[in-house]
């Protein structure tokens, strides 16, 4: 699970933007280390390809079986990257701009989906519904734990959003459909993109839930090549393909124009926009909503419920495996989360406060792991253990690198937010009123930038309680996460013994997709930010 | 207390030259406006004075200690300086006693000083709200008892009076003004606001081209501007071409007196006269004077300000202000007689 954010836009004009600071080095230094350090999977994935030789490699992938997993792939995202933006954008309108009953209920149960692993929705529905699989069983998995990530960015933005320019388009005679078209989805716009790419990204990357509804995509197709035939040459070459088509993903988004910046004359205030009657729609809407909850939540976590009540005790898991599983998954997860946390800081900090070409390079090839899916990631760290690390394979410490590495840029959007809200002239201010340079970081900076830090944490936590394929290719020799042991018992279709495991995985997992919402409602609201 | 004292004092930013041989002498224990339009290096003089950038050359003197110069360069947090950013900048985390304490040692900081900064800038009471339950104006106030809590040796203010309504700006001046005088310290504040600059600095220093292009007591400012160009900045200004001879120059509205000791005394030929709107009367009652209608009329309450062009082809208008009795309707016919003696440029 993954979230994104626009860029943050208000960035506060403390000591205004014109005064450029020389970049310390220390700080220049480490992020670079750090950039560095993310971008090991991809020159080791050079490097391995690069042993497979380029004839191999041109004969693994010019046969048919490429085509037809790219077909499989890229007609799976086109489609539901459309549905996770019709249906975030639709419910984030409704939740955050209609005057729809129970709000607030609405704007937590649409975003827990996000704390269901793809995997364990796919499970839901196959208990459920055991002939629901290929394409449209996999759009539709796809689809409902997939456009959270929309939801999220697009309903901060249409939170913090400006309401008098509604107004104005009222005023100067637009009725209220073309207002939305118009204005309100433009003024979205960089939010929805942004939410499109993590969804179509994520489309790339996921394996546990296609595995079970038996589509295959390049991911799949990897992890088989690698698991089963042992074969490393074929993986590589796939692989190669995959970040091809990340990075094409990525670049594609780049690229177009970043028309959603806003500009403000005067004092930002903070108002409430007057929000829109639903008047007839309003029942049509709530029958909507309540779909979209019964399907993205009610169906898996109703599934899980059914086989812990009916499985019986025989099925049931010794207690002990299942805590020794628990505390593996939180301990690896809490690991990586605040390691990737203290990476992104350096970069965050560079990034917002010394702008200039050679740091945009370097933030922009930090997010560039975004394109990695898990699964060649895992890959790469296997190269490189077996070949150069072999006291490190297999071990924890690289199962929690992978974790960092893969979710980084999760943590460097949160950081980064908050990092632009502390500015950088109450240093300077801590300092003439006698503070040292790390003193005056410490007690100013450090404690407004807190909540960044935390959301970091909590959402590269919940993405790594959650993460399935560089789980299975990484997992320390004798360790089985949740994960890890919910897929065992699922692939001998031991439905009930699993049961436990998402549903101690999903309350991991919930606590901070719940602080994570609350911490995007409140960060991205005008009156969050620092105003006189 | 000590004054403060820049020499030559240069900064660029990438190809932009900012500062480009800034002196400036702040006498101790006075007010000083540095005024200047928008960019024109104002908060840069500034943030080089607080030591938050550094000079690229030229000095810094605060007192006898060189701050900032060829081979010196003291850190921020040891120059003393309390610096008063345009919208307060205070830390959104701390609440208004511990935004004021923040620089004082931690033994003093929940202490008497809190308590006294807070009644000299009259915030007893809220010393446990936090910085958005403020209004502009107290955030403000908190601002300068901050920075004054470190007994500094220098307050620089960046335009603190800017975010106000201009309903609370008058007030919040005054206080601010009265504050600074009671706690005997050298101030420099930034402004491009004139109005501000005249009526609450000691001295005004001009900032221009990168340079403070005319330094003195408000009232000499802008009863005698350097050039043309500085009469126009402070205040309004009709600028008239015109034939000087002597003590006398002949314009467009006829002969006028020109001061005593002017370079054009001497010289004579063709000028350039500076006549004040408060200096040309239009009349509406007829008599002598040049014959003018009344193009726009700005009506302030306490006084009204004419737009007026002479009836004589091809003149430009002019400013001329009356006593505000009575707002005149555009088109009427006046009649403009000029008092008072003039100051005068060779053009």
């Amino acid at each position: 699970m993954s979230v994104a954010v626009g860029d943050p836009g208000v960035i506060a004009r403390h000591g205004r933007g014109a005064h450029r600071r020389r970049t310390p080095r220390v700080l220049a230094a480490t992020s670079v280390i750090v950039a560095a350090a993310l971008l090991v999977p991809v020159v080791f994935l050079l490097v391995d390809a690069g042993q497979v030789g380029e004839a191999s490699i041109a004969r693994l992938l010019f046969r048919g079986l490429t085509a037809s997993l790219l077909w499989n792939t890229v007609r799976l995202a086109a489609v539901t990257t459309l549905l996770c933006a019709v249906i975030g954008t639709s419910a984030a309108w409704w939740i955050e701009r209609t005057a729809l009953p129970g709000r607030r209920a609405w704007a937590v149960l649409v975003i827990l989906p996000a704390a269901v692993p793809d995997f364990v929705i796919a499970y839901g529905w196959l208990s459920a519904a055991p002939w629901l699989t290929g394409y449209w069983g996999a759009v539709l998995v796809m689809t409902l734990g997939l456009y959270p990530l929309v939801y999220l960015p697009v309903a901060a933005s249409f939170r913090s959003a400006d309401p008098g320019q509604e107004e104005v388009a009222r005023s100067l005679g637009l009725r209220p459909a073309t207002v939305f078209w118009r204005v309100t989805v433009r003024q979205a716009r960089s939010a929805l993109l942004g939410g499109c790419l993590l969804v179509s990204l994520a489309l790339l990357a996921e394996y546990g839930a296609f595995e079970m509804l038996r589509y295959q995509t390049f991911t799949t197709e990897i992890f088989t090549e690698f698991q089963v035939g042992f074969n490393a040459p074929a993986a590589c070459a796939l692989s190669l393909v995959l970040v091809a088509l990340g990075v094409i993903i990525l670049g594609g988004e780049a690229s177009l124009p970043d028309r959603g910046r806003t500009s403000r004359v005067g004092p930002m205030v903070a108002r409430a926009g007057s929000r829109l009657s639903l008047g007839r729609a309003t029942v049509p809407v709530l029958v909507a909503l309540s779909l979209l909850v019964a399907m993205a939540l009610g169906v898996p976590v109703g599934m899980i419920t059914y086989w812990l009540v009916h499985g019986g005790v025989s099925t049931l898991p010794a207690t002990t495996s299942l805590l020794s599983a628990t505390l593996y998954t939180a301990g690896y997860s809490a690991a990586a989360a605040a390691l990737a946390a203290l990476l992104a800081l350096p970069v965050a900090l560079l990034a917002v406060r010394h702008r200039s070409r050679w740091s945009r390079v370097l933030e922009r090839s930090t997010l560039l792991v975004q394109a990695l899916p898990g699964v060649v990631v895992a890959l790469a760290l296997v190269y490189l253990g077996t070949n150069y690390l072999l006291p490190l394979y297999q071990t924890p410490p690289m199962l929690v690198v992978a974790y960092a590495v893969l979710f980084f840029p999760l943590a460097l959007i949160a950081v980064r937010a908050t990092v632009a809200r502390a500015p950088v002239g109450l240093e300077e201010i801590a300092r003439s009123l006698g503070k040292r340079p790390l003193r005056a970081r410490l007690e100013v900076t450090l404690p407004l930038i807190a909540p960044g830090i935390a959301a970091a944490f909590c959402l590269v936590f919940m993405a790594s309680v959650t993460e399935l394929t560089a789980t299975l290719i990484l997992v320390p020799t004798g360790v089985q996460t949740l994960a890890t042991q919910f897929w065992a018992f699922t692939s001998n279709v031991s439905y009930s013994a699993a049961a436990p495991y998402a549903a101690v995985m999903i309350a991991l997992a919930v606590v901070p997709a719940l602080l994570v919402g609350r911490w995007f409602s409140r960060n991205q609201s005008p009156s969050a930010t620092l105003q006189p | 207390m000590s004054g403060l004292c820049t020499e030559d004092l240069r900064k660029a930013f990438g190809s932009n030259q900012v500062l480009n041989g800034l002196s400036l002498d702040v006498p101790p224990g006075s007010l000083t406006a540095v005024l200047g339009s928008s960019g024109s290096g104002k908060t840069t003089l500034l943030r080089l004075i607080a030591g938050f950038e550094r000079a690229d050359g030229g000095r810094i003197v605060l007192g006898d200690t060189p701050v900032d110069g060829p081979g010196c360069f003291v850190a921020p947090e040891r120059r003393r300086i309390g610096y008063v950013p345009q919208d307060g900048a205070l830390f959104p985390h701390l609440t208004v006693a511990a935004n004021i304490g923040f620089g004082l040692p931690r033994r003093s900081r929940g202490g008497d000083r809190v308590t006294e900064l807070c009644a000299i800038v009259g915030l007893t009471g809220l010393e446990s709200r936090y910085p958005h339950e403020l209004s502009g104006g107290q955030q403000q106030r908190v601002a300068l008892a901050r920075a004054l809590a470190v007994k500094p040796n220098v307050v620089l203010m960046d335009e603190p009076f800017s975010s106000l309504d201009p309903a609370m700006r008058a007030s919040v001046r005054a206080d601010v003004r009265a504050i600074l005088r009671s706690a005997e310290v050298t101030s420099v504040l930034v402004t491009h606001d004139q109005d501000e600059a005249l009526s609450l600095a000691d001295h005004v220093a001009v900032l221009r081209d990168g340079r403070i292009a005319q330094f003195g007591r408000p009232q000499e400012l802008y009863e005698h501007p350097v050039d043309a160009r500085m009469a126009g900045f402070l205040g309004e200004a009709n600028l008239l071409p015109g034939v000087a001879d002597g003590r006398t120059a002949q314009t467009l509205l006829g002969a006028v007196r020109l001061r005593a000791g002017l370079a054009v005394e001497t010289a004579g030929g063709s000028v350039v006269v500076l006549i004040r709107p408060e200096q040309i009367l239009a009349s509406t009652n007829g008599g002598p004077g040049i014959p003018a209608t009344v193009v726009d009329c700005e009506y302030h309450g306490h006084d009204t300000v004419l737009t007026v062009r002479p009836d004589a082809l091809g003149q430009l208008p002019l400013r001329a202000r009356t006593d505000g009795l009575d707002p005149v309707a555009p088109g009427t016919a006046v009649k403009l007689t000029v008092r008072g003696e003039m100051l005068a440029w060779i053009s």
